[in-house]
């Protein structure tokens, strides 16, 4: 059974897999590799994903949802229609979606996948994105850092046989930087820093904050969710145009006026320097974490869309002292990579002589109480048992002893963090472990920790007096779903109608229509509601060859008036 | 139990670090992380024991033996010590590494775009030593802010050698008069609270985390040598560096009353007991 790999990113997605000729992409129904990761809900009350969901922001806010990843593994809601959906269901609808694209090209069924995920990534969000997989009917063999996937991509055209890569990964909504080192067919992650709340999407929502500006008033109260969802969507294609162009105008139409709002890269570069400011730490970080200084690195490769805006490559240039490389694709090379991992883990013949070993990019240890004076006691420190950047798997065990005599219980707090005081760090779990009362000595434990490939955790708690031993399932955290709830949202989710796959293509059309009337006004308005019902004639026709020419002709129509939006 | 060198197939110990890495990309290949994770993390240890012993070797070793080795102890010491270093030299002769110290690893860095006139570091110190040494110019914020805002300071390198020289300097301040307990009430006078918070500001020294714990030695004792603001320039909640202590301080000050009321006390008493004996006298 073929073994997928998915990229399931915060703007889009991608599935891939590992052939004969090496990495390869697979295309979705619109016959695009990348799938826009948003999702809504049709007029008829189906589920839609994709290129469709994404265009229907702008036409049916409330109905659609997109940019999700960032709210994996917490108790936020999303309410499509009738029902409330967490992020990890829609996550699943995705997954499904590539799921089933995998399974129309490859001519059968699709059951296991290796997600990649932010190096970033806490354990709660990695055990969400486990849930989401599960959800969509998936067996998740692995989870990949993405940066990780990244430099596997690139490392296997490598012609030098020894190289200490840096790998800047800014996707839509998260920042991982990743140091490798090759030798010798073997890839050593050496550390991993990031910022999990830091991408591409954040440098648009800086853009819709001058546009928001430029029109002047209070924007974000008075608009409507509709003209929200325009601004949002015309400033993200400002931000791409500014790519190529100094200065871009934007045709922004609200009630029954038309503004012309402008964006020159000098105001944009302004605008977006604390998010530069923040692209520094983790670089640095990852740098003097893997005991090296940036001469020493050979090589900078370039992940995730929004490492093609200018400003970012010109500030990596600056940090580094050294000129990127982007010559994969930046939005398919973590899909290739997860793809080669795929073959990797399959055990395909030409990656016999690859191995590739990762890090743990965060510290985990437990709470611990010191006696600071006799009988003075500080509760609330962080013991650290896996320290951050430590090759993975990884086994770590550490012996603590009660705090007073005669205590029957000990209270196990699990944390992942970095900062010396636990309230600081991220509680994962907690665990209770009975312990025989003893009145003349303290009793003692081994805490084992396990950390295994995929970067999940497993804690072992040995007491030693009585030689018995607990397993830790970290379920403590509000923000994670229990096996049940999973097992539940599985058959939940399977229940659901999603729009069928064969009707993606005349669904996006109609929805880039709806998109399109959004943002013009009188005479086109009713233009474009003729091409709807024109259109919408043609399906009901059901002539496959009438519905393709009508696509083809919309398609080319639809893209003259796009071009007036940016200008 | 087989000794680490077995573990990685070598005939014995070796301080070169190239054997080491190749003996374990060798044996790796046959012990996959995700096949078999014991047999792995026993390798892994052996690895990182190894380059240990050759990192040892490297830096303490007989120096004879050793001196191809020593490419290890010279990337990773190099961002501790390059700052000190760099200043025992004349500014235009370090445009060439002296020949015996050139290994691949070095004129691999020294491919950088970087120009090699009066290197940076050297230029900073001095910059910084001249601006410490001027009583007025060390209080002027804007004095400070040119530094600060000096393009090369962009790059990562520059940055983090800056970082040291800085914290060297202003240590040296600290320990440049003979220590005595009033030592350290002049330190707090040398920078204002408003210039001290500044340069904390500036190097991002509040939040000290993600940072080596040597770098966080060096900036808590700045810190209790300077006035620094915490509280008003930082929201309540935020993570201050010195909170470690804190709350230590916080359980426990009904006994630091008791203590600061044992000295008042003592003190009293010790005046009384003087004036007694020169009353006497």
């Amino acid at each position: 059974m073929t073994l997928v790999a998915i990229d399931l990113g915060t703007t889009n997605s991608l599935i891939s897999v590992f052939t004969e000729s090496g990495p390869e992409l697979i295309p979705n129904a619109l016959g695009d590799v990348l799938t826009p990761s948003a999702v809504g809900l049709s007029d008829k009350g189906d589920i839609i994903v994709g290129q469709a969901a994404k265009n229907r922001l702008v036409s049916h806010p409330k109905k659609t949802f997109a940019r999700f990843k960032r709210f994996m593994g917490t108790n936020r809601d999303f309410k499509l229609g009738r029902k409330t959906y967490r992020a990890e269901d829609l996550s699943a609808m995705v997954l499904q979606s590539l799921k089933s694209d995998a399974e129309a090209y490859l001519g059968h069924e699709v059951t296991r996948a290796i997600i990649s995920v932010p190096a970033y990534f806490n354990d709660v969000q990695r055990k969400a994105t486990y849930a989401a997989g599960k959800i969509a009917g998936l067996k998740v063999e692995r989870l990949i850092n993405e940066p990780t996937a990244a430099a596997l991509a690139y490392g296997l055209n490598s012609e030098e046989d020894e190289n200490t890569f840096i790998v800047i990964d800014l996707g839509g909504g998260t920042f991982d930087v990743s140091i490798l080192e090759i030798f010798d067919g073997i890839m050593e992650v050496r550390s991993s820093a990031g910022d999990a709340f830091l991408g591409g999407e954040d440098f648009t929502e800086a853009i819709v904050r001058e546009f928001a500006r430029q029109l002047g008033g209070p924007v974000f109260e008075t608009l409507s969710p509709a003209a929200l969802g325009l601004l949002r969507d015309l400033a993200d294609k400002a931000k791409i145009e500014l790519s190529q162009k100094e200065e871009v105008g934007v045709k922004f139409t609200h009630g029954n006026e038309q503004v012309e709002l402008k964006l020159s890269r000098q105001t944009f570069e302004e605008i977006s320097e604390p998010l530069i400011k923040k692209l520094r730490m983790p670089v640095q970080r990852a740098i003097s974490d893997a005991d090296l200084r940036a001469e020493n690195i050979d090589r900078v490769i370039l992940v995730g869309g929004a490492t093609r805006m200018p400003i970012v490559r010109a500030h990596m240039t600056r940090l580094l002292k050294l000129f990127p490389e982007h010559k994969i694709d930046p939005d398919h090379v973590v899909a290739l990579g997860a793809a080669v991992q795929a073959g990797l883990v399959d055990r395909h013949e030409a990656l016999e002589d690859v191995v590739m070993t990762d890090v743990c990019p965060f510290t985990l240890g437990t709470e611990v109480t010191t006696e600071i004076r006799p009988g003075h006691y500080q509760s609330g420190l962080f013991q650290p048992i896996i320290e951050r950047n430590t090759v993975i798997p990884v086994s770590r065990v550490v012996r603590n002893s009660t705090v007073v005599k005669g205590q029957t219980e000990v209270i196990l707090r699990i944390y992942q963090g970095e900062a010396p005081r636990v309230k600081d760090n991220v509680l994962l779990g907690e665990i209770k472990i009975d312990v025989p009362k003893n009145m003349l000595e303290h009793e003692e434990i081994d805490i084992r920790f396990t950390y295994d490939v995929s970067g999940v955790l497993e804690v072992l708690v040995t007491t030693i007096s009585t030689d018995r031993t607990e397993r830790l399932i970290l379920e403590g955290n509000p923000g994670s779903l229990s096996l049940d709830e999973i097992n539940k949202r599985f058959k939940q989710l399977e229940k659901l109608k999603v729009h069928p796959r064969d009707k993606a293509e005349n669904l996006a059309i109609i929805s880039r229509l709806e998109r399109a009337y959004e943002n013009q006004l009188g005479d086109m308005r009713h233009f474009i509601n003729q091409k709807l019902s024109e259109f919408q004639l043609i399906l009901d026709g059901q002539k496959e060859t009438d519905i393709e020419n009508a696509r083809k002709e919309l398609s080319e129509w639809l893209e003259q008036i796009e071009r007036t939006d940016i200008f | 139990m087989a000794s680490i060198w077995d573990i990685l197939g070598l005939d014995g110990p070796t301080a070169e670090r190239k054997d080491i890495k190749r003996a374990y990309a060798r044996k790796l290949k046959a012990t996959r992380p995700e096949d078999d994770p014991d047999g792995f993390m026993a390798l892994r240890q052996a690895h990182d024991q190894a380059l240990n012993y050759a990192k040892y070797q490297a830096e303490f070793g007989d120096v004879e033996v050793n001196v191809p080795a020593e490419t290890v102890a010279d990337n990773t010491e190099s961002s501790n010590t390059s700052a000190s270093d760099q200043s025992d030299v004349e500014p235009r002769t370090i445009a060439e590494p002296p020949v015996t110290t050139i290994d691949i690893e070095t004129i691999s860095a020294s491919r950088t775009t970087k120009p090699r006139e009066p290197s940076f570091s050297e230029t900073m110190r001095q910059r910084i030593n001249a601006l410490l040494s001027s009583p007025w110019k060390r209080v002027n914020k804007s004095e400070w802010d040119q530094i600060f805002s000096d393009t090369d300071l962009e790059s990562i390198d520059n940055a983090q050698d800056f970082e040291w020289i800085l914290i060297d300097s202003l240590l040296e301040r600290f320990a440049s008069d003979d220590a005595d307990e009033t030592q350290n009430r002049r330190n707090k006078t040398i920078l204002t609270a408003e210039i001290a918070t500044y340069i904390f500001d500036q190097m991002s020294w509040h939040d000290l985390r993600d940072r080596s714990i040597r770098l966080r030695h060096a900036v808590e004792f700045i810190r209790e040598n300077l006035d620094v603001f915490n509280r008003d320039t930082y929201q309540p909640g935020d993570y201050i560096g010195d909170d470690d202590g804190d709350d230590i301080e916080d359980q426990s000050w009904p006994e630091l009353t008791l203590y600061a009321g044992i000295v008042v006390v003592l003190y009293l008493l010790f005046k009384f007991l003087s004036a007694w004996a020169q009353g006497k006298g």
